[in-house]
């Protein structure tokens, strides 16, 4: 495994736990200073100077949200030093689609700065499941968000697993694994067979690892003919995380 | 400087090449060094290796606690001069450095996910371009 820059930082600070992940430490040893504060329009910012650095931290955020916001900004202070990089949040959308976003950058180097993979692939793989229960134990050891927790596990779980977030209004996103063949294109809308369904209007806030037939979560013509695993947990009383685990080796096939 | 932290970084910097020259090789070709000698030498390979991460490790755990040091001492300091400017020859300051970044003597790096449109987010950056050194305390640019 090639360590990435997030990564061989950590490995050259001597980090050989996740409770080691100290950002202000961390971003210190670059020469940006942490600070945590008010910030009305923005979660986070950073201003450099020549080789110095200032990081502002919106303290009202959850400390997990807090300390993702941190680490996105030093994504810009290693990839993006001497760029000016303020924009409108209708000018993000746009920016999103393009691998060279310098959000989504920051946003992989952040990932790989709390959850490196030297630490987290053996922890994940020792778990055994792509499960919420796994994921609730991960965020705690690594202090990070149920969501940037559970990407991680999906693209480096112990299982092939996608993982989609659905609000009322339908699809927001979701992440696949290189693993998983691009023909599994989730659909848009929450089927009444899934349980993801009760999960986002229920009182439960994430539900059981079930069996479910395929065709509930993709509008393909050969999808009846098998099933998945699916859990569901909700992060928030509009959105639902939900992991579809692929348990047929035949799905995982590239077809031509 | 004494003798004894002089011997101790010239340590960790021969640790820290040793390591590096280990790292570069890919797993195969470690490997094919290792399956050429014989299990008194592979032990040997992988206690060296085992030291020489510890030594990484431990030079990195110091840099790291100097860096906590650092921040504990510089936590908490005092507001600026510049934040008691009227509010529209604030805007026009920050304006100013977002406009023309490459006219100060030094890169300006600024990434934020949104403008700073209240006064108290102005406030802040003020203070930080202070404590930077891209403008004095009365918010002339140095």
């Amino acid at each position: 495994m090639k360590l990435r820059p997030a990564e061989l930082l950590l490995k050259d600070l001597g980090i050989t736990d996740p409770r080691e992940i100290g950002l202000e430490a961390i971003a210190l040893d670059q020469r940006a200073i942490v600070k945590h504060g008010t910030l009305d329009g923005c979660e986070a910012r950073i201003v450099g100077y020549g080789s110095r650095a200032i990081i502002t931290v919106d303290d009202r955020k959850p400390w997990t949200r807090q300390r993702f916001s941190t680490a996105h900004e030093l994504g810009h202070w290693k990839h993006h030093r001497g760029r000016y990089l303020v924009c409108r949040p209708d000018e993000l959308s746009d920016l999103r689609s393009n691998s060279l976003d310098p959000e989504q950058i920051a946003d992989f180097y952040a990932a790989d700065l709390l959850l490196p993979r030297y630490l987290f692939v053996p922890r994940a793989v020792a778990l055994r499941l792509s499960t919420f229960e796994a994921v609730e134990i991960l965020s705690r050891e690594y202090s990070t968000s149920i969501s940037a927790t559970a990407i991680r596990l999906a693209q480096y779980g112990p299982e092939p697993a996608m993982l989609v977030c659905h609000g009322p209004e339908g699809r927001k996103w979701f992440n696949r694994p290189q693993q998983i063949p691009e023909r599994w294109f989730p659909r848009d809308d929450l089927s009444a067979d899934s349980s993801a369904m009760n999960v986002l209007y229920g009182m439960n806030r994430f539900g059981r690892r079930s069996t479910v037939g395929a065709e509930a979560w993709f509008d393909r013509w050969d999808a009846s003919r098998y099933e998945l695993y699916e859990q569901s947990f909700k992060i928030s009383d509009q959105e639902v995380l939900t992991f579809l685990v692929f348990t047929n080796a035949e799905m995982l096939e590239d077809i031509a | 400087m004494n003798k004894d932290s002089d011997a101790r970084i010239k340590l960790d910097r021969l640790s820290e090449a040793l390591a590096k020259d280990l790292d570069a090789l890919s797993d195969g070709e470690l490997m094919e060094e290792i399956a050429a000698t014989d299990e008194g030498r592979q032990k040997t390979v992988s206690h060296m290796r085992s030291l020489i991460e510890e030594a990484i490790a431990t030079s990195g755990r110091r840099r790291l606690a100097k860096a906590r040091q650092a921040y504990d001492a510089i936590k908490g300091k005092a507001r600026a001069k510049v934040t008691d400017l009227p509010l529209d020859q604030k805007k026009a300051l920050v304006a100013h450095f977002a406009k023309d970044p490459q006219a100060l003597p030094e890169k300006l790096t600024m990434a934020a996910r949104n403008e700073a449109n209240s006064e108290a987010d102005l406030d802040s950056l003020l203070q930080d371009l202070l404590e930077l050194g891209v403008i004095d305390d009365e918010g002339n640019p140095r």
